[in-house]
């Protein structure tokens, strides 16, 4: 079921780089508070995405909240925060500055 | 036995420099490891841990134990709060790239065991990379204890992408598509690149077990993702990751990678000592190759052309480490499945083709030893392979033999001349262009460069053996 899962989800095409990382941009303020474990070792990006798919239901749980709104849009349902667009490069704003994200 | 810290031979291992938390020295027997003080107290954690004393008891990590740093200080300069730890040596150290199928199997099912017990401790793996483990004899064992890291809730296992490269997708190639992958593995050292490897299945192979979601979706996202200018790994924690997730697919993982076998084949060698020699000229060989090795103790022998392992089996009663070398994959991996169930623990079986053993590599090109560099042998046997190096591989016979004096101090090397139905066969289709290669000119080589200590003629009369002493 999982791999069916994720194989829909590759076959979907989702805009992946470029339009989900404004959406994924929308959750990067949280994260100032956290810490990391020093990686000397590139994880991959596409690596750690496929770990979610392969994680079980509650990954592509997590799959659907990181691409939540290419995921409603290309079944047509406008989601009311789509305007949780920012620049790719360059300082995220504080979470105060951002109104929609407690919704993403 | 202390090492005297006053010796200036203690050196930096040269393959020991990607993990910024530390470092391998070795002095001559004995093996260190620098812990610099940015990870003594990550070390310092995982030592008192439940997880390290259960990994130790069940024989899965290398014995290590903390000496004082004085022990290198005087020779090595290291930083004011960087401990010395000193690990248990291995005999020999091998490269995935010399492992058999069941090997590197082996060393993945170990490699995905300690990361699952290490979830259940809340540690985790910081990389996956094969080099991470060595055998001892037959038995993997993990030595880099700096890759533990306290796990971190959110995290993905940042080893997965290398764990796939190193030593999934090595044993899929070979599984799935019998392909060896060791000529792979010994030229790109990090292991296959998804893409790449990603190309290999067409149509319905790609419904092989693992290969849509570790092979095929993981190039995929990889291509994708490759330009990502944002990092993939906070919006992932940000997102929920979980470590049930991580536990989740390396259970999947574990479950793939046991359903994984090497296609059964028929190997050249596989009953070569059987089929080519009488139960007589076999006894005697036997016989010859013990009365050799009798009372004597050896340090580290080499079996070069070992085939199933028989006479390695001799020579480990008088031997520490015995390294079992074969260039058929299909004989020195079945030699590794013997091993496991007798029990025996000082043969290290490694495929090997003496023509072209491996070369010391990687970053300023000596990142990997040669095989060489890693241990030289007191004694080493050659049976039933001089005329493959000289009539299959075109390899000089003076120089074989100056060779061998070089590596080895005692040598029991087999001569078989060209009446012999084996060398016959590999005649058959080549001009004979080895004037040399006959017993006069082998036994005069073997005497420039070696002292004959005896001889024996096979029943059948076109097989020698010899043992000799290098004069050097």
């Amino acid at each position: 079921l999982l791999l069916v899962v994720a194989w829909a989800l590759l076959n979907v095409k989702l805009w992946w780089a470029s339009d989900s990382a404004r959406i994924l941009l929308g959750e990067a303020a949280v994260l100032h508070f956290v810490s990391f474990t020093a990686f000397y070792v590139d994880p991959g990006s596409g690596s750690m995405i496929l770990q979610l798919l392969l994680g079980g239901v509650s990954g592509v749980y997590v799959i659907f909240r990181l691409f939540k709104q290419k995921i409603l849009s290309m079944f047509g349902i406008a989601t009311h925060d789509t305007s949780v667009v920012k620049p790719l490069t360059g300082p995220v704003p504080p979470e105060s500055e951002d109104p929609h994200r407690r919704s993403a | 036995m202390q090492p005297d810290p006053l010796a200036a031979d203690f050196r930096r291992d040269r393959g020991s420099f990607r993990d910024p938390g530390g470092f391998i020295v070795r002095h001559g027997e004995h093996v260190f490891r620098v812990v610099l003080p940015s990870a003594a107290e990550r070390w310092r954690q995982f030592a008192a841990s439940a997880l390290a004393a259960e990994l130790q008891s069940a024989g899965l990590l290398v014995s290590t134990h903390e000496v004082t740093p004085d022990t290198l200080a005087s020779t090595l300069p290291l930083p004011d709060g960087a401990l010395v730890l000193q690990h248990e040596r291995i005999p020999f150290v091998s490269y995935p790239y010399e492992w058999t199928f069941d090997m590197l199997r082996a060393a993945a099912l170990l490699q995905l065991e300690i990361v699952e017990r290490s979830l259940k401790h809340r540690w985790i793996l910081k990389d996956a990379t094969a080099y991470n483990v060595q055998f001892q004899g037959v038995t993997p064992l993990f030595i880099d204890v700096l890759s533990f890291a306290p796990l971190q809730e959110g995290e993905p296992w940042a080893g997965y992408n290398q764990f796939c490269r190193m030593m999934l997708y090595p044993l899929m190639l070979e599984a799935y598509k019998r392909v060896p992958f060791q000529p792979w593995l010994r030229s790109e050292l990090e292991g296959i690149d998804p893409v790449v490897f990603g190309r290999m299945f067409r149509g319905i192979e790609r419904l092989r077990p693992g290969v849509l979601s570790h092979v095929v979706a993981q190039a995929y996202l990889q291509r994708k993702f490759s330009s990502a200018d944002y990092s993939v790994r906070q919006q992932i924690k940000a997102a929920g990751m979980t470590t049930q997730m991580i536990a989740t697919n390396v259970h999947k993982l574990r479950k793939l990678i046991v359903d994984l076998h090497l296609p059964k084949e028929s190997t050249t060698w596989s009953d070569y000592s059987r089929a080519h020699y009488s139960e007589d000229a076999l006894a005697r060989k036997e016989a010859f190759v013990r009365e050799s090795v009798a009372g004597r103790r050896f340090e580290l022998g080499w079996d070069m052309g070992c085939n199933d392992g028989r006479f390695s089996k001799l020579v480990a009663d008088a031997a520490d480490t015995v390294v079992a070398m074969d260039s058929d994959a299909g004989s020195v991996n079945r030699l590794y499945c013997d091993l496991r169930k007798d029990g025996r623990t000082n043969i290290l079986p490694l495929l090997v083709n003496v023509a072209n053993p491996s070369p010391a590599q990687g970053w300023a090109s000596c990142e990997r030893a040669s095989l060489i560099e890693r241990g030289e042998p007191q004694l080493t046997l050659a049976l039933a392979l001089v005329h493959h190096l000289v009539i299959s591989a075109n390899v000089p016979l003076g120089a074989l033999l100056k060779w061998l004096s070089q590596i080895t101090h005692e040598l029991v090397i087999e001569f078989i001349s060209k009446e012999d139905a084996m060398v016959q066969r590999l005649l058959l289709n080549k001009d004979d262009t080895y004037s040399d290669y006959n017993r006069e000119s082998f036994e005069s080589y073997l005497h420039q460069h070696f002292r004959i200590t005896s001889r024996t003629e096979l029943p059948g009369g076109t097989r020698v053996l010899y043992h000799a002493v290098a004069r050097n």
